[in-house]
């Protein structure tokens, strides 16, 4: 009986963290590709590089929203080669924290963090009229 | 056995589905980045075609799979009307190995097209 316990707690608590940490590294992952993405094709469709940076923010905010994630924790990288400029490469970068220490049902507890990160290469478009 | 075939599932079958999103996002991309490349020579000459220049449309999309930098096996095929990208990646597993399975195929498929217009 003790030794079921004990061996019971040894795996079956270790199971209900991995579960909860899963869940949350695929929802990051998830929030993250879905945010690069989206702010990848709306700051190449920008019409310069002051509006490609709101529409980077915003599309970022949305994703990790739809995620149910304060898109605030985000960090956001975005480049464009050497000018805004019609077929350039707009490259966007976002990573975000997930808590190790964390349950399901208790929920997240301050600790240290594993970074899930993803990339977007976008290209602007050769044609498309700009002001 | 089972708890690392179940754990497994759970674990590789995530990071499977995560690797694919990230390979059709890169497809998705070189696709599009390929299909901008219209043969002008074909729209100036009169015929106000919008078709693609197959050479530089397919050097264009390997060029943005190339920026990615992911470990894949890409097919990239432009004919005049459109771009195909192809890739497949094997992803080693980590759970599943322990039953046998070392890894899993992962491919993503995208094609773009060019059109007039606004979109």
């Amino acid at each position: 009986m003790i030794e079921t316990v004990l061996l019971g707690l040894i795996l079956i608590v270790p199971l209900i963290w991995a579960l909860g940490v899963l869940g949350a590294l695929q929802r990051g992952a998830l929030a993250a590709t879905a945010a690069a993405r989206e702010a990848g094709l709306d700051a190449a469709r920008a019409t310069d590089a002051a509006s490609a940076d709101r529409a980077v923010v915003a599309a970022v905010a949305t994703a990790f929203r739809n995620q149910g994630l304060d898109p605030k924790e985000a960090r956001v990288r975005w480049t464009v080669g050497s000018r805004f400029a019609r077929g350039a490469a707009v490259e966007v970068e976002v990573r975000w924290p997930v808590t190790v220490l964390q349950a399901p049902l208790l929920g997240e507890v301050s600790g240290p963090s594993v970074w899930v990160e993803a990339r977007h290469v976008a290209r602007v478009d050769l044609y498309r009229s700009r002001p | 056995m089972i708890c690392f075939a179940v754990a497994g599932v759970a674990v590789d079958g995530t990071r499977a589905f995560l690797y694919r999103r990230t390979l059709q996002n890169a497809a998705d991309a070189a696709a599009l980045a390929g299909a901008s490349e219209i043969d002008r020579s074909a729209y100036y000459a009169g015929r106000n075609d919008i078709v693609l220049d197959g050479g530089r449309a397919r050097g264009t999309a390997m060029r943005w799979l190339a920026r990615r930098g992911l470990p894949v096996e890409a097919d990239v095929a432009a004919t005049p009307a459109l771009v195909r990208v192809g890739l497949r990646a094997r992803l080693e597993t980590t759970w599943l190995g322990l039953v046998g399975i070392g890894e899993l195929p992962v491919a993503a498929q995208a094609v773009a097209e060019p059109v007039s217009g606004s979109p």
